[in-house]
Formats: structure tokens, C-alpha cells, sequence
């Protein structure tokens, strides 16, 4: 019989040492199978259950900050300081400037706290994939070479891409309702950027011919990829001097991002509709890629034995 | 080059109420500590620290004897070292100010 953390910490021991599994992983997974038997013997189901999931996140925290050199740790602490401070002021960024531009001077101070909340998760999901690949590419340090910071870009990247499609698919969508039933003061019909992704997709089925309405479902499951793909590409370039890597992130970051604000709408126009909506939607991630297995071959190639080219 | 300096020895504020707990009760398992410090220590980091005090010689820790009833990893069991007595109570009786070695000898 498999107990619980017992996968976790199989992979576990494949990436880190036997000092630092009996110092760190395995006390914390004897802590959650001995919690876990009790709650069972207890027949708390609830209990062994909230146990499971906290001894899974203090696993997972301490395999992402503190599994490593005391400088791998400092970087992946850094990593994720920046990408969260980077992804609050992108979102701001993104956010404020919509905001201001609806409001009127009237808007009270309590209704435009609720539209500030309200139209703050339409932002998120444009923000994460810019601070988290800034924020990796900045945060990383001496740390840039080693094996365990480029698994830790990796985790960091999909978890991202994960909270980034639960935002698109169904958090955005209420809250951008919210935002326009707070705004006119009275109840709105839903528009394409408030249907949930199963709405969307229902509607997609529907009206087949409606290729604003495809456009719109692939370019949020895109999207939702987009810090995986741009963390790819990190990985490919922290071979790189700072400035160096910090610039071809930017760079890539801005071509990213502004290509789905530039082509979301393209469903709409006249030319729009000789385009298949999956090759115009999913083309950056595919190009994106392409281009993160390129360098990373390059790097590899052009590798010399402290590091540093490109 | 070995670094040939003194160590400074400090606590922090986690070290310090792993110690005080340590001292109070004798021996315990990483989540008595967390229970008992009713949210100041975490499950996720508290053998962090620990680890931590064992490099510089404040706690020792062993597995336990028997296996877990369910068959489970067995857990592991922190004491404080004489060491660790001392430093604690040359730090409290410091005020917090870091401390020489020979401070807690």
C-alpha cells in the first residue's frame, strides 16, 4: 500500500542528497503519514484529508526553497520575491489605466475600491507570465548555472501557467461581471470576455461559424501556457549575463503579450476570418518554443567551462 | 583557507523558542514544536531550522525507536545540547546581543 507522500518523496530522492532527505524531506513526510494514520484511526476523513494537503505544501515549499546550497536557496527565495513583486506592479500596469479611464469624478471611494477589486483579476493573467519570467530572470543570481534553480524555474513556471488558466477560465469572467454590474449600477447581459470557458466553448459549438467566439476560447488556453512557454525560454537564456538575460526577457516578454493583445480581436475584421483561430492563437507558444530549443542547443554547443557566452 | 575567526553566536527568534521548548520538555518530534507554538513555528520550515541548530551544535536529534504503528517513516526525535542550554541562556541574559563562543562555555 502507497502512504501518502510516499511518491513525493520517492521523486524527491532522486533530486537531492541523503543529508538533505533525512534532514528535511523525510521528517516532514514521517510527520504526515503518522498525522495521517491517526486522523484515519480517529475515522476523521475531513482531518486526514486537510493533514494530506498540509503536509504536501510544506513538502513542495521545502523542496522549492530550502532543498538545496544555502545560495540555490537564496536564489529560488529571490526568484519568487521578484516574480511576485514584478506580477503586482504589471497587473497595476494593466489594471489602473482602464479603470481610470471608466470612471467618472463622481464615482464614490467605496465603488471604486469594488471596481479596482473587480477588474484587478482581468489583469493577473497578462501579468504572471511577464513577472514571473522577469522575476526569474532577475532573481537568479550565481545561482544561474545549476541544475536544481532551472528545476525550480520549471515547478514555478507550470504552477504559474495552472493559476494563470484558473483566472482566465472562470475568475476573470465573474469578476469582469461584477465590474460592469458595479459600474452601470444595473444587471448586464453576459459579453464574450464574461463567459466562463465552458460557456464559451458551449456557445463555440453552437455557433461554428462565430470565429470571434474561437478566437477568443484559443487564445485564453493559449494564453494560460504562456508562462510555461516563456519559462522554457528562460531556461534557454539563464546561461546569459544578467543584463543580458533580463533584456532578451523583456524583449520576448513584450512580443509575447502584445501579440494577444494585438490579435485578440482579430476574429472580428474582415481578414480575420481567412485565419484559422487555432494556428493564429497557439503560433507564439509554438514559435516561442521553437526558439527557447534553439538557443538552449546553441548554449549548450557554445558552452565554455565557466558558463557566461551567448 | 579555513576561516580562522571566532564564530559569533547568535539566536534567532525561531532558534530561541526551539530551545525554550526543548529545555521545558526534553525531547520532541518537529510537530509538537509547531503545535506548541501556537503558529509562530511552521510545518514547512521548522526542519529548516532545526537542521539549521544542528550545524551549529544547539539541538542533536535521533530517529525514533519503534516504527510508526502504520507502518510510516520513522519520525525524528530533537534534544537540545548542552550547548544549546547555554547559548540560551547567555542570550537571554544578554539581551539578544550576538555572543562570543566564550560567552556560552
Amino acid at each position: 500500500m502507497t502512504r501518502p507522500g510516499d511518491r513525493i518523496r520517492r521523486l524527491a530522492a532522486r533530486v537531492y542528497g541523503a543529508a538533505t532527505m533525512a534532514r528535511l524531506i523525510d521528517p516532514i513526510v514521517a510527520d504526515l503519514q503518522h498525522e495521517h494514520a491517526e486522523a484515519l484511526r480517529e475515522g476523521r476523513v475531513w482531518k486526514s484529508r486537510r493533514v494530506r494537503l498540509a503536509g504536501y505544501l510544506a513538502l513542495l515549499k521545502v523542496m522549492a526553497l530550502h532543498g538545496g546550497s544555502s545560495a540555490e536557496s537564496s536564489a529560488s527565495r529571490r526568484m519568487i520575491a521578484y516574480a511576485i513583486a514584478i506580477t503586482a506592479a504589471v497587473t497595476m500596469l494593466f489594471a489602473l489605466p482602464p479603470l481610470f479611464a471608466l470612471m467618472t469624478p463622481s464615482t464614490v471611494a467605496a465603488k471604486r475600491l469594488w471596481l479596482l477589486l473587480y477588474i484587478t483579476p482581468q489583469a493577473v493573467p497578462l501579468a504572471i507570465p511577464v513577472g514571473v519570467t522577469l522575476g526569474m530572470l532577475s532573481g537568479l543570481g550565481k545561482a544561474a548555472l545549476s541544475r536544481r534553480a532551472a528545476r525550480v524555474m520549471l515547478i514555478i513556471a507550470i504552477v504559474s501557467s495552472i493559476a494563470s488558466f484558473v483566472m482566465m477560465a472562470w475568475v476573470a469572467p465573474a469578476t469582469n461581471m461584477a465590474f460592469l454590474e458595479t459600474l452601470t449600477g444595473r444587471p448586464v447581459v453576459k459579453g464574450i470576455s464574461e463567459l466562463t470557458i465552458g460557456e464559451l466553448h458551449q456557445r463555440m459549438l453552437n455557433a461554428p461559424h462565430a470565429r470571434h467566439l474561437a478566437m477568443m476560447y484559443h487564445a485564453r488556453l493559449a494564453f494560460s501556457c504562456a508562462t510555461f512557454v516563456l519559462g522554457l525560454f528562460a531556461l534557454a537564456v539563464r546561461h546569459c549575463r544578467p543584463l543580458v538575460r533580463v533584456a532578451l526577457g523583456v524583449l520576448a516578454c513584450v512580443l509575447y503579450v502584445g501579440f494577444y493583445i494585438t490579435f485578440t480581436d482579430v476574429g472580428y475584421s474582415d481578414w480575420g476570418q481567412a485565419l484559422s483561430p487555432i494556428a493564429v492563437m497557439w503560433l507564439p507558444n509554438v514559435a516561442m518554443t521553437a526558439i527557447a530549443i534553439l538557443l538552449a542547443l546553441l548554449a549548450r554547443v557554445q558552452r565554455v567551462p565557466q558558463g557566461m557566452n551567448l | 583557507m579555513v576561516d580562522q575567526r571566532p564564530r559569533v553566536l547568535t539566536l534567532s527568534a525561531k532558534e530561541t523558542l526551539i530551545l525554550e521548548q526543548l529545555i521545558r520538555d526534553g525531547e520532541l518530534y518537529g510537530l509538537q514544536m509547531v503545535a506548541a507554538s501556537r503558529g509562530r513555528l511552521k510545518r514547512g520550515t521548522v526542519y529548516v531550522t532545526l537542521g539549521r541548530m544542528e550545524d551549529k551544535g544547539y539541538v542533536t536529534s535521533r530517529q525514533e525507536d519503534a516504527p510508526a504503528e502504520a507502518g510510516g517513516l520513522p519520525r525524528r526525535l530533537y534534544r537540545a545540547t548542552p550547548l544549546g542550554r547555554r547559548v540560551l541562556k547567555a542570550w537571554t541574559r544578554a539581551g539578544s546581543r550576538p555572543l562570543m563562543p566564550e560567552f556560552a562555555r
